[in-house]
């Protein structure tokens, strides 16, 4: 079995969090770190190296827009690919950082575990 | 008339000096001159009295009377020299007057003489002429006066009538004209005889003469004035007519009425014009409100959706987070789980519906064979299993019809319609679509003339019909039909957005949508759009956007 990939998921919305982070270690695939801030994801995607992010964009203090330009930013989280999660769908609504550097993975919410994985997956090339 | 005319010229000019019968000295001459008529006249047959004592005992009764008979023919020849100088008294009355006076007390002191009677009373006689002369001038003068004024006001009334613009008229019960003003002499070049004695009808159009005897007729049984509006055919006019009455002043019948004819072509065409301009600018009131409407709706539902989304992907999560770790689940929590997601499916379809539609996305045009387009729409919903009993039948021109639209978003707005005529027709039926080219002719429907209209009369618009023979759609509900989230089927079928939605996407085109209906027998949905080679000017709600295609 190949070896569990690791997701840093930051998202304000604790409970989202926590069925996501169930739902997706349930697929027996992963493995979830849950941040509900931004900061503290960042600080977290530094530490803890993971293969990828999954980003809130609306989030209070610091939006997803302004993590992942840190994120990018900074060469030792630079290259983790990032799917954005999202309640918005048009490209007028989502911060520039996202639209120029982001690039192209949003995935809208609601979503269910099958559709996310399948998002991953891809993302990962796995 | 004529009497007033024949007295003036009996009389000097001076009595039918204007004010004359006001003026001071007339006023005071007529009591002055009754006073001396009394004194006069008093002592005149005190003269005769006192001569028939005074001579009694000379003559005989008989003698007297012969000396009185020849006195009396002397008085009558005497009283023809009388005539100049009453004629020259009333000419000269304001020397007359005074001297009058003057001699009326001179005659006191004289009667007390004998040759003093005898010139007093030849002049006291002259002076009862002149009274009675005098009398009947003023009572003439007055006449005249009122002759005259009778005449003044005849006159200015005549002048009213003659010099206002309006055609004035008087017919009898069977419409005779009895008099006309000169109006109609400048205006169609008819003499005044050509026209008095000869009923309407010969002067207008018969719709016209049926309204104006209706109207006449009214007049003489109500006696009351009446007007209405009539078009005359002949002459190209519109006119307002005055109907009213003439009454005989004793009995107050009506025996005939006067017309006053106006000319309001004016008048009207300005109203039309009007109208017109108000009927526009309402239409384009009610587009402005219900564009608005709809963006406010937009922003609105796009806001709500997005908080929406959120809780919904708890919901989503959370009950495949119950479906993993319930390990004894029974059949009815697998089925109750299956619900919640099929239901967070329905209500996240329903938020990316309202959120395409209040989403401001650039539109790409493309031109493309319209034609090919529907083609490929339709076979996307003619194999479904609800369209199975339904024919299509295509009626398109030979030519590819070439138009400027956005792919995506004009396939959409056929999937709507054809959904829409799919499921009016539950029990099979026919959906006819036509494809053809017309030149927009008619105001409205934004043809027009403005810079904001879609299209300029004259333009060539492409039409796209989809009718079907449905149920239809009654009457009442089709003007709601376009508004977001009006609808008529079951909640799980539609969210009400699809004709909304089509509406702002052809909208977006720069084109109309339309649509006819009658119940039971079908529904027929129009779009006009532009044709390929014009221009198409990406127009949003609120904004406008850029043509991606130019």
């Amino acid at each position: 079995m190949a070896e569990k990939k690791k997701i840093l998921l930051i998202d304000d919305e604790k409970d989202l969090c926590f069925f996501l982070k169930a739902n997706l270690e349930n697929t027996g695939e992963f493995d979830v770190i849950v941040s509900n801030r931004g900061d503290k994801g960042i600080k977290l995607a530094q530490r803890e190296k993971p293969d990828l992010i999954l980003l809130d964009i609306l989030m209070p203090e610091m939006s997803g827009d302004e993590v992942a330009e840190i994120l990018l930013d900074n060469p030792a989280t630079a290259k983790i690919p990032i799917i954005f999660l999202t309640a918005m769908v048009t490209k007028e609504e989502i911060g520039n950082v996202v639209k120029e550097r982001g690039g192209r993975n949003f995935i809208a919410k609601p979503i269910t575990t099958e559709e996310l994985v399948g998002a991953i997956k891809k993302v990962l090339e796995i | 008339m004529n009497l007033s005319v024949q007295q003036g010229l009996c009389f000097p000019k001076i009595f039918r000096k204007e004010g004359f019968v006001k003026s001071r000295e007339c006023r005071s001459a007529i009591p002055l001159f009754s006073i001396f008529l009394c004194i006069a006249g008093g002592y005149y047959f005190n003269f005769i009295a006192k001569a028939k004592i005074d001579y009694a005992d000379f003559y005989s009764a008989q003698e007297f009377s012969v000396i009185l008979n020849y006195f009396s023919l002397q008085i009558l020849y005497t009283n023809l020299f009388y005539v100049p100088i009453i004629l020259a008294a009333i000419w000269y009355r304001k020397i007359v007057i005074p001297l009058a006076v003057l001699l009326s007390c001179f005659h006191i002191y004289l009667t007390y003489s004998t040759l003093g009677s005898l010139i007093v009373g030849t002049i006291e006689r002259a002076g009862v002429f002149i009274l009675l002369a005098y009398a009947i001038a003023l009572i003439s003068e007055e006449k005249a006066n009122e002759e005259m004024n009778v005449r003044k006001s005849e006159e200015k009334y005549r002048s009213l009538v003659e010099s206002t613009g309006d055609l004035i008229y008087i017919v009898d019960k069977e419409c005779k004209i009895l008099f006309v003003n000169a109006v109609l002499l400048s205006q169609f070049g008819i003499l005044r005889s050509h026209v008095l004695g000869k009923t309407f009808d010969l002067f207008h159009a018969t719709e016209e003469t049926k309204n104006f005897a209706k109207n006449v007729k009214k007049v003489f049984e109500t006696g009351i004035t009446t007007d209405y509006e009539d078009y005359s055919k002949k002459y190209n006019k519109w006119l307002m007519r005055t109907l009213s009455p003439i009454k005989e002043p004793d009995t107050k019948n009506v025996i005939a009425v006067s017309v006053i004819s106006k000319n309001i072509t004016e008048r009207k065409k300005a109203e039309e014009d009007l109208r017109n301009a108000y009927n526009e600018l309402k239409m384009a009131n009610d587009q402005l409100i219900q564009n608005e409407k709809m963006a406010a709706i937009g922003r609105l539902t796009s806001g709500v959706a997005h908080q929406i989304r959120n809780p919904l992907g708890i919901i989503l999560m959370g009950v495949e987070y119950l479906d993993n770790t319930l390990s004894e689940k029974d059949e009815q929590c697998a089925g109750s789980i299956k619900i919640i997601k099929q239901a967070v499916g329905r209500a996240n379809k329903i938020i990316v519906d309202i959120l395409q539609f209040s989403r401001k996305t650039e539109l790409k045009f493309e031109s493309i064979d319209l034609c090919k387009l529907l083609d490929g729409t339709i076979s996307l919903v003619e194999h479904s299993e609800d369209s199975k009993n339904i024919k299509i039948r295509r009626n398109y021109p030979k030519e590819p019809v070439k138009c400027k639209v956005d792919k995506n978003m004009f396939q959409q707005v056929v999937i709507n319609l054809l959904n829409n005529a799919v499921d009016a027709m539950q029990d099979g039926g026919e959906i006819k679509i036509n494809v053809f080219y017309k030149s927009a002719s008619n105001i409205g429907n934004r043809i027009g003339r403005r810079e904001d209209d879609y299209f300029k009369v004259g333009d060539k618009i492409t039409v796209i019909e989809i009718e079907d023979t449905g149920e239809g759609i009654p009457e009442d509900l089709l003007p709601k039909i376009f508004e977001p989230f009006f609808t008529t089927k079951e909640a799980k079928k539609g969210t009400g957005l699809g004709l909304s939605m089509a509406h702002l996407i052809i909208d977006r085109h720069r084109g109309s949508i339309d649509v006819e209906s009658e119940a039971n027998k079908g529904t027929k949905f129009i779009i006009n759009l532009q044709p390929g080679n014009n221009q198409v000017k990406g127009e949003q709600y609120g904004g406008k956007e850029k043509n991606t295609t130019n």
